[in-house]
C-alpha cells in the first residue's frame, strides 16, 4: 500500500502481570506479530471475539498503550520512536480520536455545546475558532438543535453522537470507534452507523470501527478479523463473510440472511450467492430460485 | 396464571421540583409463569423504572404490583422477602462483585436468606454449573476473571436464590456471539429445570426473538404491543416507529412475500426461516416429479 495512513510493523502487545516485584512479569501476548496497513479515508471493521485483542489494538494506535513490540506508523510518522515529545503525543491523540462504549463515561460537561468545546479548548484554540468548529461538529452529527441540553436528557444515540462531535470538533484525520454502538438501542446504532459513514464518506475521515455486530460490519469497506491476537481473515466484507465456517471457529457470526444463503447453498442450491450483501437483491435472487424450481423449469 | 401482574403504574421522577418527569403513566403489563418472557423499548421508554417496580425498588406513585399474585407492597415492611422471591440482574452485573472469592460472592445472596451451609454449598454448586462456571474458578478472586466469566459469577449469585422470577436487564450486552449464546443458554436452562419465571431485558431483537416466548413493547411509558414473539414482529412499521426493529430474517422474511413468494409472516428465527424455505422447495420440487 502507498503511503498508508496506520501501518503496524510486527507489532506485539503484552500486559504487565501487576504482581509486585523486581522485574515486571509480562503476561501471555495480547496481540502476536500484527502486521497491518490502514489506507487513508478508508472505513474498516473490526471484528474478533471477546478477549481477542481489538481493543487493545486500538488503544495502540494513539498511544493509549505502547507495543511491547514492534513499530507503529501515522501518518508515516514513527509514533513509537524514543525521541517522541508530550507535544507529539498530543498531536496523535488529536489526529486519532476514539469513541468508547458507554456513552455516560464520555460526556464531561453539563451543557451539550460546553461538552463538544471540551477538547478543542484543551487544545488552547482561540474561543472565536472554538465557537465555529462547535458549530459545525454538532452540525455534522445532526445535533445543533440540542446544544443547549443538558446531555442527561439525551438518549443513548444521541450521547454518543455528541461525544463524536466532542471528537469531530478536534479536527481528527482518523476516528476509532470501540463498540460505540453495543449499548445503544436499534434506533440509536442507526443514528451512529449513520453518523459514522457520513464522516468517512463526506468528510473523508478515516474509520475503525470495532463492532460485534455483523451487519454493522457489512457497512465498511473492508473487514478484518482478529482472532488469539493474530489477524484470522481481511478483506472486502463479501470475502469475509463467505468464509462462514472459519468465522463460527473464531466465535464469530455472520448476518441471518447470510447464514440462511450459505444453509441453502451447503445442502446442493449452488447458484446461490452467499456473499451478496444487499437484502432486497438477496430476496430477488432467492425468490427466483424458488419460483424456478417449482415451476417445473426441465434443470 | 401471571407470576407478576403491574396494573395501571404511574411513576413520576423528582416529583414537585422542576425536573419532575413521569416515566410511567398508567402502565399495565403481565409476565406469564414459567415463560421466558422479554421486554423491549427504545431508550427513556420507562423499561429501567418498570423493572425496579418489579422487586420495589422503586414504588409505583399509583397502581399494584402483583407477584404471584400477591400485593409487595401489602406489608412494606416486608419488602425485603419480596426480593428474594424476584431476582433482579442488572446491566453490567461483574461491576458489583466484593467479595474475595467467587464462592462467597455467589453465596452472598442465600447466606442473607438464612439458609444452611449445605444448602447454600448445594445452591452455589448448581448456580455455577447453569452459568457454565468452572468449578476451579469459584476459589479465585472475581478480579482474577475475565470480563465474561465475572458475569456470569454476578448471573450465578442471584440465581442461587433461585427466585420464582428472575429478571435480567441486558445480560448479554458487550458480550460476543458465543458468549451470547452461552449466556442465554444457561439461563434457558435454569428455568427449564427449575421452572421459575424469566424476565429479560434487551435491545437486541435477534436475542429476544431467540429466547423469549413472548414480549411486551414499551413506549414512552405505556404499553406498545403485548403477544407471543412471531405475533410482536409482525408489527414491523410500529417497532421502527418506537425506535426498536425486527430480526434481519423478519425483514427479509417481508421481503419475499412482496417478491410473491407463499412464506408465514411470523418468523423470527433463521431456523423457522430454513425449514420454512426448504419445506417450500422441497414440496414444489416433489410436485414437479
Amino acid at each position: 500500500m502507498e503511503n498508508p495512513f496506520i501501518k503496524l510493523d510486527d507489532v506485539s502487545f503484552s500486559y504487565e502481570s501487576g504482581e509486585e516485584g523486581p522485574v515486571t512479569v509480562l503476561l501471555p501476548p495480547i496481540l502476536k506479530h500484527i502486521n497491518l496497513e490502514i489506507a487513508k479515508g478508508s472505513f474498516t471493521a473490526i471484528l474478533g471475539h471477546n478477549g481477542s485483542g481489538k481493543s487493545t489494538l486500538a488503544k495502540l494506535l494513539n498511544l493509549i498503550l505502547f507495543p511491547t513490540e514492534g513499530k507503529i506508523y501515522i501518518d508515516g510518522k514513527n509514533i513509537t520512536d524514543e525521541n517522541m515529545t508530550e507535544d507529539d503525543v498530543y498531536e496523535i491523540r488529536r489526529k486519532i480520536g476514539m469513541v468508547f462504549q458507554n456513552p455516560d463515561n464520555q460526556l464531561v460537561a453539563t451543557v451539550v455545546e460546553e461538552d463538544v468545546a471540551f477538547g478543542p479548548e484543551n487544545l488552547g484554540i482561540k474561543p472565536e475558532e472554538i465557537r465555529k468548529r462547535v458549530d459545525e461538529a454538532l452540525e455534522t452529527v445532526g445535533m445543533s438543535a440540542f446544544k443547549k441540553h443538558s446531555p442527561h436528557q439525551l438518549s443513548g444515540g444521541q450521547k454518543q453522537r455528541v461525544a463524536i462531535a466532542g471528537i469531530i470538533a478536534m479536527l481528527p484525520e482518523c476516528i476509532v470507534f470501540d463498540e460505540s454502538t453495543a449499548m445503544l438501542d436499534p434506533k440509536g446504532r442507526k443514528e451512529v452507523m449513520d453518523t459514522i459513514e457520513r464522516l468517512n464518506r463526506e468528510n473523508g475521515i478515516t474509520v475503525l470501527h470495532i463492532t460485534h455486530n455483523m451487519e454493522e460490519a457489512f457497512r465498511a469497506d473492508r473487514v478484518i478479523v482478529i482472532s488469539d491476537g493474530v489477524i484470522s481473515l481481511d478483506g472486502t466484507p463479501q470475502e469475509v463473510f463467505s468464509n462462514v465456517e472459519k468465522l463460527r471457529t473464531v466465535g464469530l457470526d455472520v448476518p441471518q440472511v447470510t447464514e440462511l444463503l450459505y444453509e441453502l447453498k451447503s445442502i446442493g442450491y449452488d447458484e446461490i450467492d452467499y456473499t451478496e450483501t444487499d437484502e432486497l437483491k438477496c430476496a430477488k435472487m432467492l425468490a427466483e430460485i424458488i419460483k424456478r424450481r417449482g415451476s417445473g423449469d426441465p434443470e | 396464571m401471571n407470576a407478576l401482574e403491574l396494573k395501571d403504574i404511574t411513576f413520576t421522577y423528582s416529583k414537585k421540583t422542576p425536573f419532575e418527569s413521569t416515566a410511567l403513566s398508567g402502565v399495565s403489563a403481565f409476565f406469564e409463569e414459567k415463560k421466558v418472557n422479554g421486554l423491549i423499548g427504545h431508550t427513556g421508554s420507562g423499561k429501567s423504572t418498570l423493572v425496579q417496580m418489579m422487586n420495589g425498588l422503586l414504588k409505583p406513585d399509583e397502581g399494584t404490583v402483583l407477584l404471584m399474585g400477591k400485593d409487595i407492597w401489602e406489608e412494606p415492611k416486608k419488602i425485603r422477602q419480596v426480593r428474594f422471591r424476584c431476582g433482579l440482574v442488572f446491566q453490567y452485573p461483574e461491576y458489583q462483585l466484593f467479595e474475595d472469592t467467587c464462592e462467597k460472592d455467589i453465596a452472598f445472596g442465600p447466606r442473607n436468606m438464612g439458609l444452611s451451609d449445605e444448602e447454600i454449598r448445594e445452591r452455589v454448586k448448581s448456580a455455577a454449573e447453569f452459568v457454565g462456571l468452572d468449578s476451579s474458578l469459584l476459589k479465585k478472586s472475581p478480579f482474577e476473571l475475565s470480563g465474561g466469566q465475572k458475569r456470569r459469577v454476578a448471573l450465578a449469585g442471584v440465581m442461587a436464590m433461585e427466585p420464582s422470577v428472575l429478571v435480567l436487564d441486558e445480560p448479554a450486552a458487550g458480550l460476543d456471539p458465543i458468549g451470547r449464546t452461552e449466556i442465554f443458554g444457561g439461563i434457558r436452562g435454569y428455568q427449564r429445570a427449575k421452572g421459575n419465571t424469566v424476565i429479560i431485558v434487551s435491545h437486541s431483537m435477534e436475542d429476544v426473538a431467540e429466547y423469549c416466548d413472548n414480549l411486551t413493547v414499551l413506549k414512552n411509558g405505556r404499553v406498545l404491543l403485548k403477544g407471543s414473539t412471531g405475533e410482536v414482529f409482525m408489527h414491523e412499521k410500529e417497532l421502527i416507529e418506537s425506535g426498536l426493529g425486527v430480526p434481519q430474517i423478519t425483514r427479509f422474511v417481508r421481503l419475499l412475500r412482496e417478491e410473491g413468494i407463499d412464506l408465514p409472516e411470523n418468523i423470527y428465527t433463521v431456523e423457522e426461516a430454513l425449514r420454512e424455505v426448504k419445506r417450500l422447495l422441497g414440496e414444489r420440487r416433489g410436485d414437479n416429479a
